[in-house]
């Protein structure tokens, strides 16, 4: 699975099956300041995420 | 999980609603803020400060298609602070969007008004001063000044949930509370001409479900942020917040709807303190001292 971070502006390859809600426990993402985009569509927290999918995690942040 | 309100899979979870429900339950929020507590009347000017971020852009796409329904119009007005890098992306999405959806646009730069963009201030004669305190104070001056100049009856914030309850727990922290009397869906504790009322129709919606929002209806934004925005206070504040909403979820909106229970007590001790608008000696501006903010921190007498 492809997991773009858009906050670090970094991508990371991992072998991954679980939720949305259990990637980002994994990779450290506080579920409050991020929104998840799996195949460039938003998805829930409990959408099942398979090792093929293209995931990425936006950051929710005030642009001023 | 399923939509709350039809049989398609949800794309949000709090509220579990789907692509199509979840944009119009956005939109039914700022409707209902806007009608609970009469923040746009028939025939109002709307002025929206818009500064191409997604929180303006989504306030003014929605003011936008609400318009003719509540027979009020608007301008687009956007602050060039002149960050290199940043501001100027940010106008580029501005004016595209306007001019997509054929919405008047005046941008009003710190180099016209104040002799220097932020960039140079801060290189140059304010390099002590704190980026947001220095910006701040002019863009709330600008924005005042610019909405009367546009003859707006009302200035429109993309202030949401989150920037509302950091604002409201800053004030606490700094032991200020009376400071949280000039928040709320409707700002302005005193009136007078020289001061143009502010509305936040989106206050009640969670930052989140905003980025959410623009991402589905597709506004070609930039999830960028302000490059000293890593300075500022609010930003820690902000991050205690979602840290605290992870584990107690509704703590934010629970702040929120206690602050406004006892808002009018908060006013009546602001209102204690500030029984009249006075008018800065060197601008002529609306302020709260005989010099205003502004003014000291061009004068660079304030020491912040």
């Amino acid at each position: 699975m492809k997991v773009f971070i858009e906050r670090k502006k970094q991508t990371i390859n991992m072998q991954f099956t679980g939720t949305v809600n259990d990637l980002l426990k994994k990779i450290n993402q506080n579920p409050e300041a991020v929104l998840v985009a799996v195949n460039n569509e938003l998805v829930a927290n409990d959408c099942k995420l398979k090792n093929s999918d293209s995931v990425k995690i936006l950051a929710v942040v005030s642009g001023g | 999980m399923r939509c709350a309100r039809c049989i398609k899979n949800a794309v949000y979870s709090d509220p579990a609603l789907c692509k199509k429900h979840f944009v119009v339950s956005i939109e039914e929020t700022v409707e209902n803020t806007i009608k609970k507590y009469e923040l746009i009347k028939k025939r109002d000017h709307i002025v929206v400060a818009v500064s191409g971020g997604k929180d303006s852009i989504t306030l003014l796409y929605i003011l936008n298609k609400l318009k003719q329904k509540l027979s009020f119009t608007l301008t687009a007005l956007a602050i060039d602070e002149g960050i290199v890098g940043y501001r100027d992306k940010t106008l580029v999405t501005v004016t595209n969007f306007c001019k997509q959806y054929d919405i008047a646009l005046q941008i009003v730069s710190y180099k016209d008004s104040f002799g220097k963009s932020l960039d140079q201030f801060l290189t140059t004669t304010h390099k002590n001063t704190k980026p947001c305190t220095l910006c701040g104070a002019f863009r709330r001056t600008l924005l005042n000044k610019y909405a009367r100049i546009y003859s707006a009856s009302k200035l429109a914030t993309g202030h949401n949930l989150d920037d509302e309850s950091q604002a409201i727990l800053m004030n606490l922290l700094r032991g200020t509370p009376q400071a949280s009397a000039r928040l709320g869906p409707q700002t302005g504790v005193i009136e007078d001409n020289m001061f143009i009322p502010r509305i936040k129709p989106l206050y009640f919606i969670p930052e989140k479900q905003i980025a959410a929002y623009s991402f589905m209806v597709g506004f070609n934004i930039e999830y960028g942020e302000c490059p000293y925005a890593v300075q500022a206070y609010r930003g820690i504040v902000g991050e205690l917040l979602n840290g605290y909403e992870q584990k107690h979820r509704g703590a934010k909106k629970n702040m929120i709807n206690l602050f406004l229970k006892n808002k009018k007590r908060l006013m009546k001790l602001s209102m204690e303190q500030e029984e009249k608008v006075n008018y800065c000696s060197r601008c002529k501006e609306p302020s709260a001292t005989a010099v205003c903010k502004t003014c000291l921190l061009l004068e660079n007498k304030q020491n912040l």
